[in-house]
């Protein structure tokens, strides 16, 4: 991973820091003079690879709150970019953020650096020394994120003097350099007062309303001005909240603000794709490298899955072994086409082949049960060869009623009735043919003459269909 | 795309274009190599389920074939491929009579004749007495004993006699009439 380096510039010269794990090294101090930025040069070629984040400390900052008419997409962009050419007509090196939104209007935060040419000598060394830029940020922007409050004054000594840095709602608002001659906490409050005047004027804080300071020392004000409300940004504890292990010995703001916008860079820096063109193409190339290795990664495991489908579909071939073809080549007998025509025809001459006692055995069963019916004459028929009509042989009985009275027609048609009925049991189909009645016979029986004195009567049975 | 944006991301696109020819070539390769693997799988497979359905098939034909043999040779055993010997089946009537105690037999044969493609017959006419109707009944099975042509029933009529019964002294007297045909197998080769 690349190394990450800050370069603070100021009025004074550039200063280089480097970010460790848990330090901020400051590694250079360049003078703004020709030598020095030379130097830079030679310092940029000698860490190449490393991404270069730049924090402005300069006096040639401004920072407009405008409100515009509400507009989207790129009508807005549009407006914007003619608001920032207009706020910032010699420099390129200018952003907006924006603040609130109303129903129609909303409120935009012009902020960037009024003069090119201070920053101009510096970045053109780092691009001629193909150093990466990262982007451009005002250390005001650095500082908003080190004040541990949503709303409150930053007051921070660097190099160059007193650096006020105002947030509201967690955003940056306004910001100002002041030199400052003396030390001591005292004509800090008073400039702090006369940004608090600034921003009453400009109806962004209330006058009813205390103003939170923040200082960034050891040591508390002596005494409070009236309408700020001083509140210490103890060095050891924002160490801390930045996990520094160390105080930085020199430039403490500037390192802590350094510290703070490495962990959490702000979205919006002030430097034109054109300055970042290196660093934008690194990117690019990470990407496409990225994309390489992934579309590498995905191509390596799907071959590595096919590999392994190969391997297993070897196994699987192999463990079905070789083809047992002596088996299926080895000669069979099959029988003759004669064999086969007179196996068929001896099944034929079987199922053509009926026998009496088929139809003889259930009639001799029924007999059994009716003493009283005595068997004259049988005639067995088989059905005709090759009629394919198996079961189809049929029987005609001729019987005659022995009793020792002489029973009444109806008693002899209960009998056969009862006759009948036995051997369909069997089962098998009985029509009857003749009845010891002389009463020729239409539809079911109901009615019998009573003069009938015949004993004799023939049935025709066949088996029932299945 | 500007010719210096170009030569800034060399080595990348270098890298891209190789990555993805290098990861397309071991894809395509690695999917060629499974797809021949797969084919050959599948078709090793279908030769297997051929092989086995052949040597079922095989195994089924063999299971027919000594089926039909075991059958054959029962056909041949039984006689019905001999040629008809009526002397056999006047000796055979002959035993029947004796061993039923049957009466007044008597027998008519009628010529053969082709019943229908592989089949001669021969009709059979024999009337007789009998004590009981088991006795008619056993002539049947008594007549095809011994090995010769197949012996079909085609008709059977019993009548009780009492007539016969007061001239011969027995309680109960039955006349049985049958008609047989005795069926010789004819293969088609022997056909004339």
């Amino acid at each position: 991973m690349a190394a990450k380096r800050v370069l603070i510039v100021d009025a004074a010269g550039l200063i280089a820091l480097c970010e460790t794990q848990s330090a901020m090294v400051l590694e250079a101090e360049f003078p703004a003079s020709p030598e020095g930025i030379s130097e830079f040069s030679r310092y940029v070629r000698g860490h190449r690879g490393s991404i270069f984040r730049l924090l402005t400390d300069l006096a040639e900052e401004s920072y407009q709150t405008q409100t515009l008419p509400r507009l989207h997409g790129l009508d807005r962009a549009d407006f914007l970019k003619r608001k920032r050419a207009q706020s910032f007509p010699q420099s390129p090196y200018c952003a907006d953020q924006k603040l609130e939104r109303r129903a129609r209007q909303e409120s935009v935060l012009l902020f960037g650096i009024t003069r090119a040419a201070t920053l101009d000598p510096w970045l053109d060394a780092l691009e001629e020394s193909e150093g990466l830029l990262g982007g451009i940020h005002t250390l005001a922007q650095a500082a908003a994120l080190i004040i541990p409050a949503p709303r409150g004054l930053a007051l921070l000594r660097t190099r160059s003097g007193l650096r006020q840095v105002f947030i509201d709602d967690g955003k940056l608002r306004f910001s100002r350099a002041t030199p400052l001659a003396p030390e001591g906490a005292t004509p800090w409050l008073e400039e702090a007062d006369k940004t608090r005047h600034y921003l009453l004027r400009e109806r962004v804080i209330d006058r009813n309303t205390p103003l939170p300071v923040w200082l960034l020392d050891d040591t508390p004000p002596p005494e409070n001005l009236e309408g700020l409300e001083c509140q210490m940004l103890v060095p050891g504890r924002v160490c801390t909240r930045l996990k520094l292990a160390h105080k930085p010995k020199a430039h403490l703001a500037a390192s802590l603000a350094a510290r703070a916008l490495l962990r959490r860079p702000p979205a919006i820096q002030l430097a034109p794709p054109s300055r970042r063109r290196r660093h934008t193409l690194r990117r690019a190339g990470l990407a496409l490298h990225g994309i390489s290795a992934a579309l590498a990664l995905c191509l390596a495991i799907t071959s590595l899955s096919n590999w392994w489908a190969r391997e297993d579909f070897l196994a699987q071939r192999a463990r079905l072994g070789p083809r047992n073809t002596s088996a299926i080549a080895a000669p069979t007998q099959d029988p003759s086409a004669t064999t086969r025509a007179l196996v068929l025809a001896f099944d034929q001459l079987e199922k053509n082949s009926p026998r009496p006692l088929d139809l003889l055995t259930p009639l001799s069963t029924a007999l059994d049960h009716h003493p009283q019916i005595e068997l004259e004459r049988i005639e067995w028929q088989a059905s005709p060869f090759g009629s394919n009509t198996p079961g189809a042989e049929q029987l005609v009985l001729h019987a005659t009623l022995k009793t020792d009275t002489s029973p009444s027609p109806q008693q002899k048609i209960d009998i056969i009735n009862a006759f009948t009925q036995q051997l369909e049991r069997t089962p098998l189909t009985v029509k009857i043919l003749s009845l010891p009645i002389e009463t020729p016979i239409t539809g079911k029986l109901t009615h019998l003459d009573s003069g009938a004195q015949s004993a004799a009567f023939s049935l025709h049975l066949a088996k029932a269909a299945p | 795309m500007k010719p210096a944006t170009l030569a800034a991301l060399r080595a990348p696109l270098a890298f891209f274009i190789v990555a993805l020819i290098a990861g397309l070539i071991a894809h395509t390769q690695t999917a060629r190599l499974r797809d021949e693997a797969r084919l050959a799988l599948d078709q090793a497979r279908a030769e297997r389920e051929r092989d086995d359905r052949q040597l079922r098939e095989r195994e089924q034909n063999q299971r027919d074939a000594a089926l039909l043999a075991s059958k054959m040779d029962a056909i041949t055993r039984s006689g019905v491929l001999d040629e008809p010997r009526h002397a056999d089946w006047v000796a055979a009537l002959r035993l029947a009579r004796e061993r039923l105690g049957l009466r007044a037999v008597q027998y008519e044969i009628a010529p053969a004749q082709t019943l229908a493609p592989n089949f001669q017959r021969t009709p059979m006419r024999v009337h007789f007495q009998a004590l009981h109707e088991a006795d008619a009944l056993a002539l049947a099975d008594a007549l095809r004993e011994k090995p010769g042509p197949w012996l079909r029933i085609v008709s059977l009529s019993i009548t009780r006699d009492p007539a016969a019964a007061r001239d011969d002294g027995p309680a109960t007297q039955l006349r049985a009439d049958y008609q047989f045909e005795w069926l010789a197998i004819k293969p088609e080769g022997e056909k004339k």
